[in-house]
């Protein structure tokens, strides 16, 4: 989706980005994270062509951003600013409106319910808050704005940064978890930038750390955990966090996680009835048992949602898969997902399914 | 007869002439400052995208400005002869300072992240020029437009000395009469005028200002 190939990036005699490699999958978040100057927001403007590009090439969606007019370019890729920059002279509706009226989309009655939602979803009433003007936020309010503003035009690319930085624990909490969860339903392919470990393990599928103008460490956030590649990155994780972290993850059994996401169906459920589920809405693997609670494998929401006859039963569609033990610890799943090559698992015990693992829920787990 | 007494005369027994005086004065000052902003507003926004040239251009301008204007008319005289038209062209060059200066400072002056963020959402520089840079600029533009304005109807007084008509003619005659009460009856509506027009455009320029700023100061009010 996005491929950063020998990137060099120079303000006159200072090198900022130094020969920096970075692919980007579809439908993948990866956080950019490193010390203040070491070169972040400069590496993200170069992907929206804000900045001028000293030498390399960037490839959005296979094709060279620099045969692409960049005003074009830039419509198509939700940016939220780290200086946040809503308009002081339009109101909250007018800022957020400006992309899609750029690109002539229909301000229709969808579109409306949809800024509405998302309003709500950063807890912002739309009644009240789209009808102000900036001024009359307050910062962290104005950094939710920021990052509806982005999300208008439904970009399938996100360049974020810092866009959560304004925020209280709590809400900032909150707005992780929706932009995870926008991200996984909409496939959305998202880079993000934070100061914030603890931010960049939650929230990322690999985290790039840079220090100095360089890609150091390009990772999933376990791995980095696991085995910082230079001091630095051991030294900015922390011990503590480390420990904490890893410790995490040797007490806390796949069993554990498995049980908080329900995603069990009876393999004798029509296609039909699950139209609609919240399990398919948010995109999740289903596991199929039988009558008696055993598993019989997985069917991912993709095929469930492709299946065109809905008399079909969803055991029809299973295919068998390997799983886990429901006492294996999370640190060993992952090295056995990492082996098998599969992003999610289902957990039994015994013979009985309890659910599934993937990557994100465990990170979840670790980060909670 | 007491002073007071001989400029009401004036007002009840000319009062045609005294609404002519009134009329030129309103026309001169006014084409004066609609040729002025007609200039000034394009080539300022054109210098605060050639900077280099802006800080030249600005330079000559200010040098204008300083010229007297019995100096300027001076030199007009031999070119344009007497009459409004000198009188036009002067204050159209006094006027293009304050309009030409507050156009480029105050686009200049429009926070930098505004314009970063509205390119790096897709907007044309065209489109940033007018939905971000010239609304967020407008109080200071408008600002420059009272100063030039105000500097306008000032300078058209004097610009009766060679003959170009308005309520300084009235003084004039007054003077060169030794007849007070048209001095004073030409000097009462000038400073109406002038003072009438300044608070107007005063509204006009904190009403803008507000809706720019709208609700607080938190985002970017610099001025
Ligand atoms: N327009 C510019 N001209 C010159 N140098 C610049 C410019 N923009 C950034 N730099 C320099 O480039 C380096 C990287 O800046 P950048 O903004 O990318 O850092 P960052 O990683 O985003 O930092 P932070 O976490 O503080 O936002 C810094 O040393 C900065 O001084
Ligand atoms: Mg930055």
């Amino acid at each position: 989706m996005i491929r950063i190939e020998n990137l060099c990036k120079s303000y006159g005699d200072n090198q900022v980005l130094k020969d920096v490699n970075l692919h980007i999958n579809k439908g993948e978040l990866v956080s950019l994270i490193g010390p203040s100057g070491c070169g972040k927001t400069t590496l993200l403007r170069c992907i929206n062509r804000l900045n001028d590009i000293t030498e390399g090439r960037i490839f959005i969606d296979d094709k060279d951003s620099d045969s692409v007019n960049p005003v074009h370019l830039r419509r198509g890729i939700g940016y939220v600013i780290q200086q946040i920059g809503l308009f002081p002279h339009m109101t909250i509706r007018k800022n957020i409106n400006i992309v899609p009226k750029l690109i002539g989309m229909e301000m229709n009655q969808a579109y409306t319910d949809r800024i509405n939602e998302l309003m709500h979803l950063v807890s912002l009433d739309p009644d009240i808050f789209l009808n102000r003007y900036p001024a009359q936020l307050s910062g962290g309010q104005q950094q939710r704005i920021g990052v509806i503003r982005s999300l208008a035009a439904n970009p399938p690319i996100l360049l974020m940064d810092e866009p959560f930085s304004a925020l209280d624990p709590i809400s900032r909490e909150q707005l992780q978890d929706e932009l995870l969860n926008i991200q996984s339903t909409m496939k959305k392919t998202i880079v993000f930038v934070t100061h914030d470990m603890d931010e960049a393990i939650k929230m990322s599928d690999r985290i790039a750390f840079m220090y100095q103008g360089k890609i150091q460490q390009l990772a999933p956030p376990q791995e980095m955990l696991e085995n910082p590649a230079n001091d630095f990155i051991r030294g900015f994780i922390g011990e503590e966090r480390r420990s904490k972290n890893l410790g995490a993850a040797a007490t806390i059994t796949v069993g554990d996680i498995a049980k908080n996401h329900d995603n069990l169906i009876p393999g004798d459920t029509h296609i039909s009835e699950l139209f609609g589920s919240p399990l398919l809405e948010q995109n999740q693997s289903l596991v199929v048992t039988d009558k008696n609670h055993n598993l019989l494998g997985m069917v991912s929401s993709d095929e469930v949602k492709n299946c065109k006859d809905g008399k079909i039963k969803i055991q029809q569609l299973v295919s068998k898969v390997p799983h886990l033990e429901y006492d294996l610890n999370i640190q060993m799943a992952n090295s056995r997902m990492n082996e098998l090559n599969m992003p999610e698992m289902p957990v039994v015990d015994g013979t009985r399914a309890l659910g599934s693992v993937s990557y994100k829920t465990i990170l979840q787990a670790v980060v909670r | 007869m007491s002073l007071f007494e001989k400029v009401i005369n004036v007002y009840t027994k000319q009062t045609s002439m005294l609404l002519e005086g009134l009329w030129q004065h309103i026309c001169i000052a006014g084409i004066s400052i609609l040729i002025a902003s007609l200039i000034c507003i394009p080539l300022g926004i054109f210098l605060t995208r050639h900077k280099k040239l802006g800080g030249i251009v600005i330079g000559i301008v200010s040098v204008i400005y300083t010229i007297p204007s019995l100096a300027m008319f001076g030199l007009l005289l031999p070119i344009l002869g007497i009459g409004s038209k000198p009188a036009i062209v002067a204050i159209t060059m006094y006027a293009m300072l304050p309009i030409l200066r507050n156009v480029y400072t105050g686009i200049l002056g429009v926070d930098a992240t505004l314009i970063d963020a509205g390119k790096g959402m897709g907007m044309t520089n065209m489109q940033i020029l007018v939905s971000v840079e010239l609304p967020m600029a407008l109080p200071v533009i408008m600002a420059g437009l009272r100063t030039a304005t105000t500097m306008a109807i000032a300078t058209t007084t004097i610009s009766a000395f060679i003959g170009a008509g308005g309520l300084g003619q009235v003084i004039y005659r007054g003077v060169n009469l030794l007849r007070d009460e048209y001095t004073v009856a030409g000097a009462i509506p000038t400073a109406i005028l002038a003072l009438l027009v300044d608070r107007l455009l005063l509204l006009a320029e904190k009403t803008i200002s507000k809706r720019t700023f709208r609700g607080g100061s938190r985002n970017g009010q610099k001025q």
